[in-house]
């Protein structure tokens, strides 16, 4: 847990019960809100070394690289989807000419059965 | 007799002795397919290693699937070990890089724009104390969860069955809100807003949207506590719209925009994403085109046996108490059905605690093997409005609403 300044409460805000009846449960619950300030953890993934690695470096924009070491097996054509995807949908700065070298690069390191 | 009976006596006696040790029927070891080794877990389909971590704050240990922006699975043993899902152990899910960090509860402002006779600035002291406060226990689930299952397997977030919980919201109802504000006679949809955001300029913003009837139902809330407490930063502190019955694609995180639309809602994310076949089940064939698409809306029912897992082993002739969830979707739990012949014979299940329609239910039932060898356990639920998890598998493209009846293969010795 990286939770800090937790201390540093400005205020603390509670709710009660007010009147009226409803489809729901009304609440007598009281939230005890306080300021969060938390420190997100860096992430350990890296691609693995390999021709046109350096342009899967630009996914790290976004996102880290668990997300696509965590995929099924996927064939180039898909690979290439989701580059596209990327593209024009997020903005990935991504060329047209980027889309093969990534989506031979993406299938080659593309999870396979380990043999042992 | 030969060696053989002289083991089950052995065995028997171990776990009888186990037995005695937990105070309850059981069942033996195995897991292997679940089992957690070290900091790492095995998902049961390719490719599912993957990493136990509690790096991430407010949370305690999480299956890791994306460190940035963050993506943690609850592990499944957690569904065993009550009806809510604790604050610490609930699944995380964000579209955008850009998480704040830092939210300071006092300077927080909910904006209420848009077709309204009045715009609304709202703070969480005023959302707080001038509206009526109301609880509701509700499952909220990825519309993914589960992806990892799809056969064939088809990209995205790749969750098992943890992508889910249940907790108890506590809040306002949008409702409310909205009457405060003044909704316009000609308001379509009402569009949320949360303050998380790309990094790339073109990233488009996480927008999604609900028609206005279904915001004014008095169930859809805005819920600034969870299980009696302010919500984890990483499931939205300070402020989550929920939607009682839908996937928690709708249920906006760090929620401070919203906006009444005179119009449908053409923006990315309901356009574009997170879009089903408007098929029955959202099922089609890998590779069919040509069917119409709609936003993902409604949950599915589902049910799991929570206190068993595939390869665990049990003994022939001695009952074993079965466990479990389950929870109907849009609709309450009317029956949990089990079998243990593979779906031939169902027997009906003991229905625990109602918590309300929208929240997991749990159930029992003591399950007495007859015969020595592999057994498949399988677990089914019909809601309220009738609707029954289907025996067979959907797919779609997306990965979406999978429902099917789960199975849980034992060996008995």
């Amino acid at each position: 847990m990286n939770l800090r300044l937790m201390a540093c409460v400005a205020t603390t805000i509670s709710a009660f019960a007010v009147s009226a009846c409803w489809a729901q449960e009304r609440s007598p619950v009281t939230i005890h809100i306080h300021s969060v300030t938390v420190d997100l953890p860096p992430s350990t993934d890296a691609f693995p070394p390999g021709p046109n690695a350096e342009l899967a470096g630009k996914c790290l924009i976004c996102h880290s690289a668990g997300m696509v070491l965590r995929q099924p097996p996927l064939s180039q054509e898909q690979w290439k989807a989701e580059i596209n995807k990327m593209r024009t949908v997020y903005g990935a700065p991504l060329e047209d000419a980027d889309v093969e070298p990534l989506s031979v690069y993406l299938t080659a390191i593309d999870w396979k059965p380990k043999s042992q | 007799m030969g060696s053989e009976s002289d083991v089950d006596a052995l065995s028997r006696r171990h776990f009888l002795k186990a037995a005695g040790l937990f105070g309850a029927m059981g069942m033996l070891g195995g897991r292997a397919a679940w089992a957690a080794s070290g900091k790492g877990i095995q998902l049961p389909f390719a490719n599912g290693e993957r990493e136990l971590t509690s790096d991430f704050p407010q949370k305690g240990e999480m299956i890791l699937l994306r460190t940035r922006p963050p993506m943690l699975e609850t592990p499944f043993e957690v569904f065993d070990q009550g009806v809510f899902t604790p604050n610490d152990r609930f699944f995380v899910r964000w579209h955008l890089t850009d998480v704040p960090t830092q939210i300071d509860a006092d300077a927080f402002r909910l904006q209420v724009r848009g077709q309204v006779g009045k715009p609304l600035s709202l703070s969480l002291r005023q959302l707080m104390t001038e509206f009526d406060q109301v609880e509701l226990a509700a499952v909220n689930q990825c519309s993914g969860n589960s992806r990892g299952f799809f056969t064939p397997r088809v990209p995205g977030g790749q969750w098992a069955n943890g992508a889910m919980g249940c907790a108890r919201w506590t809040g306002v109802r949008l409702k409310d809100v909205l009457d405060r504000a003044g909704v316009n006679a000609n308001a379509a949809r009402v569009r949320f807003h949360g303050m998380d955001s790309g990094v790339i300029k073109a990233t488009p913003e996480y927008l999604k949207s609900i028609d206005i009837d279904h915001a004014r139902d008095g169930e859809v809330m805005l819920a600034y506590g969870m299980n009696g407490e302010q919500l984890p930063l990483l499931n939205g502190f300070p402020l989550r719209l929920v939607v009682p019955g839908w996937y928690s694609t709708y249920w906006v995180k760090m929620l401070d925009d919203i906006e009444v639309l005179d119009k449908a809602d053409d923006n990315y994310w309901m356009a574009k994403a997170y879009l089903i076949p408007d098929m029955p089940y959202a099922n089609v064939v890998p590779g069919q085109t040509g069917f119409k698409s709609v936003p993902i809306n409604h949950m599915a029912p589902r049910s799991f046996i929570t206190n068993l897992r595939d390869d665990d082993r049990v003994l022939v002739g001695l009952a074993v108490q079965l466990r479990g969830i389950a929870f109907g979707g849009d609709a309450g739990v009317s029956r949990v059905m089990w079998s243990s012949d593979g779906g031939k014979h169902w027997k009906e299940a003991a229905l625990e605690a109602d918590h309300g329609k929208y929240a997991f239910r749990r159930w029992n039932a003591v399950f007495t093997p007859v015969s020595r060898g592999e057994t498949v356990l399988m677990v089914k639920t019909i809601n309220t409005k009738g609707v029954e998890q289907p025996e067979v598998a959907n797919w779609n493209g997306g990965g979406f609403m999978r429902n099917v009846v789960e199975q849980t293969r034992l060996t008995v010795a």
